[in-house]
């Protein structure tokens, strides 16, 4: 009943982690859209996307992976297609599908060098 | 805590330690296909056996307090449209455990099989004809 690998960075950049992860998908996928699991309206890119307010996103490879994904869910030929991420305020939750996949891979590692160095002047800033 | 009366949850990620008492009368879900859904109302007391799920998430068994009518439902548990057809709903979470990080504010699972006695069932059956599911 659960699928796909969760990944959990812990930060306290908080919406600022989600922008950084989002803009390394787009790096990654440059015909990347975005959906806020919070809303109905269609998927955006990256400049539709309203970071204040967002918790939790679907980043799809391109329109075509987030209509499939509409109508069927995770299937094989989607899986690796969306990335879901979570936003807390100590953390950062990234869904993959195979993370062993040389993408899905590199992602996660620009991510992970994203997320720390952002950490650190947030750090400094909550500790001001 | 959970709203039982809608589909979203306001939830806040729970530590693994933490005491989950609280989670009593919190409606808890399992979807499934038809062939899950047969063999878990098989018997009065529902079953759902611990597996080994896909992905790196460890052995039990997995349920969710995301309601029928879930946005995006099938992307948030990252399953097949499929696997959605069925739904269990029943209350009270004793032994269930948050999935860690984010999605440990809908996800939960037992480590070992997980059974629920008939006083803690509510629903089971088709997911379109779930009581209130608006899809």
């Amino acid at each position: 009943m659960i699928g796909g690998s969760d990944f959990t960075f812990p930060t306290p950049a908080g919406a600022l982690a989600l922008r950084s992860t989002v803009r390394a998908i787009v790096d990654l996928w440059p015909n990347a859209v975005f959906e806020d699991a919070d809303s109905e309206t269609a998927p955006v890119t990256i400049d539709g996307l309203q970071f204040g307010t967002l918790k939790e996103v679907f980043a799809y490879r391109d329109s075509q992976s987030a209509m499939a994904w509409e109508n069927d869910g995770a299937t094989a030929e989607q899986f690796n297609a969306m990335i879901h991420l979570v936003a807390s305020t100590n953390g950062m939750t990234i869904v993959v599908g195979d993370p062993a996949e040389p993408d899905i891979s590199a992602l996660l590692s620009a991510v992970r060098r994203t997320l720390v160095a952002e950490s650190v002047p947030a750090l400094v800033g909550a500790a001001a | 805590m959970v709203d039982p009366n809608t589909s979203e949850t306001t939830f806040q990620p729970r530590r693994r330690d933490t005491d989950l008492s609280a989670l009593d009368g919190v409606r808890f879900f399992h979807y499934t296909d038809d062939a899950g859904h047969k063999a878990i109302r098989a018997h009065p007391d529902w079953t759902f056996r611990a597996g080994q799920p896909p992905g790196s998430h460890p052995f039990g068994a997995y349920f969710t307090t995301l309601a029928p009518g879930t946005r995006h439902l099938a992307k948030r548990l990252r399953v097949p449209r499929t696997k959605l057809e069925y739904v269990f709903a029943f209350v009270g979470g004793d032994g269930l455990k948050p999935l860690r990080g984010g999605r440990g504010a809908y996800v939960f699972y037992s480590e070992w099989d997980y059974v629920v006695s008939e006083s803690r069932q509510r629903y089971s059956g088709p997911t379109g004809e779930f009581p209130g599911n608006e899809e």
